[in-house]
């Protein structure tokens, strides 16, 4: 390792200036790295607490995923997973021509228990008489004319062509394992051209 | 590492002068070293353990600038500066101080400061 040194004296035409280099002995220019010791237990995160600033995010418990937390000094934190809000859902359209087919449009499966936080479902056609009346459902198969132990998780009629549902679910907790769908009462009004259907879920 | 650090007297000046004073650090080929989280002193003093005569520092920022990604470090008295100090030589010392705890401190430089006492004022 070496320094190349220069002087200035006064930045006039007299200046004196000189270039002088000068052999040092190897020395750590990691000054910057994160030390070892910021780390103090197993399963530990170093994560940045702001510019150039790290610090230890210790391990959660089993199960726990990282997620970003503003809040937090960390700016992430350790969530069950289970806690995690997902979601089910996308744009049925042209539900009329779905509707002959047959009433029932399949949602999903449940890999794992879950429950239903918010059921959403919006029509393209807000004026009063373009609704849609159906419910969300889940039962044991998906073959015509079966739907064993059909439940109804919750009646879905809309209004001015929208339903929010966010409690007074009919049975929000689903089993693992179920098929969960919609199931129309009737033909969607002809004016329903597009249906978003969201749902929200937990795991158990 | 090594703590040896070479000998370097800096170049005189007179009372009332600007002075620069740059340490490019590299290694064996010319490169750059990287000298993210380390900071700079530059102190004179008439003998170790006297008051301090002169002392620039990058953090805080008074009079040494540490360009860390071209390792470079550069000291710079201003002219009303210079005219304070009082002495006409003694020993100076410029070292870097990283940000580990505690922090790895490397000498680059030790010698003697000179000042020439102005006579036009």
């Amino acid at each position: 390792m070496k320094l190349v040194i220069s002087e200035t004296v006064n930045d006039i035409p007299v200046v004196t200036e000189k270039e002088t280099t000068l052999v040092i002995s190897d020395f750590d220019t990691s000054g910057g790295a994160v030390p070892l010791s910021t780390i103090t237990a197993k399963g530990g995160l170093i994560v940045g607490t702001g510019a150039g600033a790290v610090a230890q995010l210790p391990v959660g418990t089993n199960g726990q995923v990282p997620v970003a937390a503003t809040g937090e000094t960390t700016g992430i934190k350790w969530q069950t997973l289970s806690t995690l809000t997902k979601e089910w859902g996308g744009t049925i359209s042209n539900p009329q021509a779905i509707y002959a087919q047959r009433p029932q449009m399949f949602v999903a499966k449940t890999i794992a228990a879950v429950t239903i936080s918010s059921i959403l479902v919006d029509c393209n056609d807000p004026t009063p008489t373009a609704e849609i009346a159906g419910d969300l459902k889940f039962a044991d198969d998906m073959s015509d004319g079966v739907f064993a132990n059909a439940t109804v998780i919750a009646t879905c009629d809309t209004t001015n062509g929208t339903k929010l549902i966010t409690s007074g679910f009919n049975d929000a907790t689903i089993p693992a394992g179920k098929y969960v769908y919609f199931l129309f009462d009737s033909s969607p009004h002809a004016d329903v051209k597009d249906i978003l259907l969201q749902v929200l879920y937990t795991f158990d | 590492m090594s703590t040896r650090a070479p000998i370097y007297d800096p170049e005189p000046f007179m009372q009332g002068d600007t002075w620069t004073l740059t340490v490019d650090v590299q290694d064996n080929n010319g490169a750059a070293k990287d000298l993210t989280g380390y900071t700079a002193k530059y102190e004179v003093r008439e003998r170790p353990g006297s008051p301090s005569l002169l002392t620039l520092t990058s953090t805080p920022a008074a009079g040494i600038t540490i360009t860390a990604a071209t390792g470079r470090v550069a000291l710079a008295i201003t002219s009303t500066q210079s005219a304070a100090l009082n002495f006409k030589k003694a020993k100076c010392h410029l070292k870097l101080s990283s940000s580990a705890t505690p922090p790895v401190v490397q000498t680059l430089f030790h010698g003697e400061q000179e000042i020439y006492s102005r006579i036009a004022q």
